[in-house]
Parts: C-alpha cells; sequence; structure tokens
C-alpha cells in the first residue's frame, strides 16, 4: 500500500479516537483527512507513542492511538515494553513503515530496510501474538485499527509502505497541519478533560 | 530503609499530594525510592515505571494533556536524555514536573555522578525551565507543594533538585 493509501484507511475508522502523530508526513495528512480537536501533530522524534500511553492512561474510556514512521518510533522502542508493561485497554500503536527516512531527500534508509523487524521486536519485549498486527493491505489495516480503536488493547500495527510509491517522503512533497502545536496542545487537553 | 528517610518521603508525597499530583511516573534511584514506594502505596496514584527517562516525561506530557497531573521522578541523568521532549512540552506549555536527585547541590560524594551533577542545572537553565534544590528536609512537604502550584499555575514545567542528604533527612 502507499502512503495515501494506509491513512485514508485509518481516517476512516478513526472516530473519536485521540491521536498523537510523530514527525513528518503522518501528521500533515492526517490533518488533512481525519482532523479533530484531540490530536497532537508532530510530536517529536521517538515520543508520540509516550505522548499517546500517558493520554490513555488518564483517559481510560477514550479510545488513544499514535500514528509514527518506523524511524521516529525505532526511536523511541523502549515504549513497547512500559506499554505492555501498564497494557492500557484503549492504546494503538500505528507504525508505517516505508524504510526510509521522511526527511531531505527521502532517500535514506532506516533500521527496517536492513532486517530490523518491528512486529518480532514487540514480541520479543513480551507482547503477545493477539496484540501485534501486520496487514498486508489498506483494507486489512483499516480493519484492524477499527477493531483495535474498539479495545481489548493494547494494539500495535506495523503497516508496510511501498517505498516506490511514497511521494511523501521528501520534506518538500509533504502536507503540512495548519495549526500550531501549542494550539494542538490546548485544544487536545480541553477535548479530552471535557470528557472527563 | 532508615526511618528518617521514610518521615522525608511521607512528607513528600503529603505536599504533592495535597497540590494536585495523581500520578508519578520514574525510574528506580537511590535517592528518590523511598518516595516512590510511599506513592506506590497511595491511593488514586498511577504509577509509571519506564524504560527511560525521556520516555516518562513524554508520558508525563499525556497524562497532563489528559487531565492528570504527574511529577517524574529520576535520577539527574535522566535529565539529560529528556532535553528534547521537555524543550516540546515548554513550547506547547503542557507543564512536567521533575524530580531529580545528583545535583550541583552540596553533598554529592561520588565523582560518577559528576555527570549528572552537571548537566542536571544546564538542561533547566538551557531550556528556561524554571528549578530549585531542595536545602533541607524539614520543608520538603511545603516546597513540592509550591513547585506543584507554580507549575500547574503558571502552566510551566518545573526542577525540583534533591540532594541525597536531604532525600536521606540527614539534615534533620
Amino acid at each position: 500500500m502507499n502512503r495515501l493509501e494506509a491513512m485514508a484507511a485509518i481516517a476512516a475508522v478513526r472516530g473519536d479516537a485521540a491521536a498523537v502523530t510523530g514527525p513528518g508526513a503522518n501528521s500533515g495528512l492526517l490533518f488533512e483527512q481525519a482532523d479533530t480537536p484531540a490530536t497532537l501533530y508532530n510530536m517529536e522524534l521517538g515520543y508520540a507513542s509516550s505522548v499517546a500511553l500517558g493520554v490513555a492512561l488518564a483517559c481510560p474510556q477514550r479510545p488513544v492511538m499514535s500514528i509514527e514512521g518506523e524511524g521516529s518510533f525505532f526511536a523511541g522502542a523502549t515504549v513497547l515494553s512500559t506499554i505492555w508493561r501498564q497494557r492500557p485497554k484503549n492504546l494503538t500503536v500505528i507504525v508505517l513503515d516505508n524504510e526510509i527516512w521522511g526527511t531531505a531527500d527521502g532517500l535514506e534508509p532506516t533500521a527496517t530496510a536492513f532486517g530490523l523487524d518491528l512486529g518480532q521486536l514487540a514480541l520479543a519485549t513480551g507482547w503477545d501474538t493477539a496484540h501485534v498486527h501486520r496487514p498486508a493491505n489498506a483494507q486489512e489495516l483499516s480493519v484492524q485499527v477499527g477493531a483495535a480503536l474498539r479495545g481489548d488493547g493494547p494494539h500495535f500495527i506495523v503497516g508496510k509502505i511501498d517505498p516506490k510509491q511514497d511521494k511523501t517522503s521528501a520534506s518538500a512533497n509533504r502536507a503540512r497541519p495548519k495549526r500550531h502545536i501549542l494550539d494542538c496542545a490546548v485544544l487536545m487537553r480541553a477535548a479530552l478533560t471535557r470528557d472527563a | 530503609m532508615a526511618g528518617s528517610e521514610i518521615v522525608v518521603a511521607e512528607a513528600f508525597v503529603k505536599g504533592a499530594l495535597r497540590a494536585g499530583i495523581t500520578a508519578c511516573v520514574y525510574l528506580p534511584d537511590s535517592c528518590l525510592t523511598p518516595i516512590v514506594r510511599v506513592f506506590q502505596r497511595s491511593p488514586g496514584v498511577t504509577m509509571v515505571a519506564c524504560a527511560r527517562e525521556d520516555e516518562g516525561v513524554g508520558i508525563a506530557v499525556g497524562l497532563q494533556l489528559g487531565g492528570r497531573h504527574a511529577l517524574c521522578l529520576m535520577e539527574a541523568s535522566g535529565i539529560g536524555f529528556s532535553g528534547l521532549i521537555l524543550a516540546r512540552a515548554h513550547v506547547q506549555r503542557t507543564p512536567v514536573i521533575i524530580v531529580a536527585s545528583h545535583t550541583a547541590g552540596a553533598g554529592e560524594p561520588f565523582d560518577y555522578h559528576s555527570a549528572s551533577a552537571l548537566l542536571s542545572e544546564g538542561v533547566f537553565s538551557g531550556l528556561g525551565i524554571p528549578y530549585e534544590i531542595a536545602k533541607e528536609s524539614r520543608g520538603i512537604e511545603a516546597l513540592i507543594f509550591r513547585v506543584v502550584q507554580t507549575s500547574l499555575g503558571q502552566l510551566t514545567s518545573f526542577g525540583l533538585l534533591i540532594p541525597p542528604f536531604v532525600a536521606a533527612g540527614a539534615d534533620a
């Protein structure tokens, strides 16, 4: 699948899930396709899923997801063990893995291009196979994300993005959220605490 | 654990709870472990043991966005890991409260804490994050209460550095 298909698949089933997205193309695409006030875009490299974990623990009744590229996720991958240790039922971590750093010219391979398997990494940190998902295409991704957001988490979903079809990796081609990160934080806190 | 450590830890947690703290993110640390243990016995406090301190700060950011108020307990070495996520929290006005041992304060006897002591105040001052160094154990309850009060009221991150002799109650 390509990234546009993947994000459309996620957007279709997002519902009222709070979201934290990592740096790069995923943030702009989610903003374009499924923006809500409970969204924090362009979290710093390596931290989208740890912030999402905190949100999930604070708001156990609300579905929460993080969306990161594999480069960002692997930079903060210790959070896999912490998520499994806490096991919030409402947290879904989505990694869209195109095996390329999504910056500059979009040509620098990441660790997954050399054999790193993030699904196996999750299993190695204690996760069980029922909570680790590897959708083969956008339709499977949509089904798996939709089911994950309905509960029984945490869920870890790794979708492979075809780098040859990924025109969003290079910085120049990228959509960007049209909301300042300060405004995102204010809106997100208001949306989440109103629920509480 | 020595009795004086427990007295300090109980006072600290009492002040933190009174100020509205409902979560504690931590990595084990020799000086602050009594505080962790008292938090663990406190009803209604979400405890999160993390794998890295910067990951813990990220979790605290999420907790705060979701309406919970967290303390991050760590050895000061973890402040070094946490520069980027602390900067992000500061920029988006999501307050994070760091409580750390092994600092540039007095009473640090071991050479292997030198790097941690050097960086703790450097990160805080470099990012413009206010911080205090606890000088005595006797006022620890009021001090943490004021730190939390200021952090939440001003929407600013805040650092509280606790030297080992204060955590141990050795000055009492």
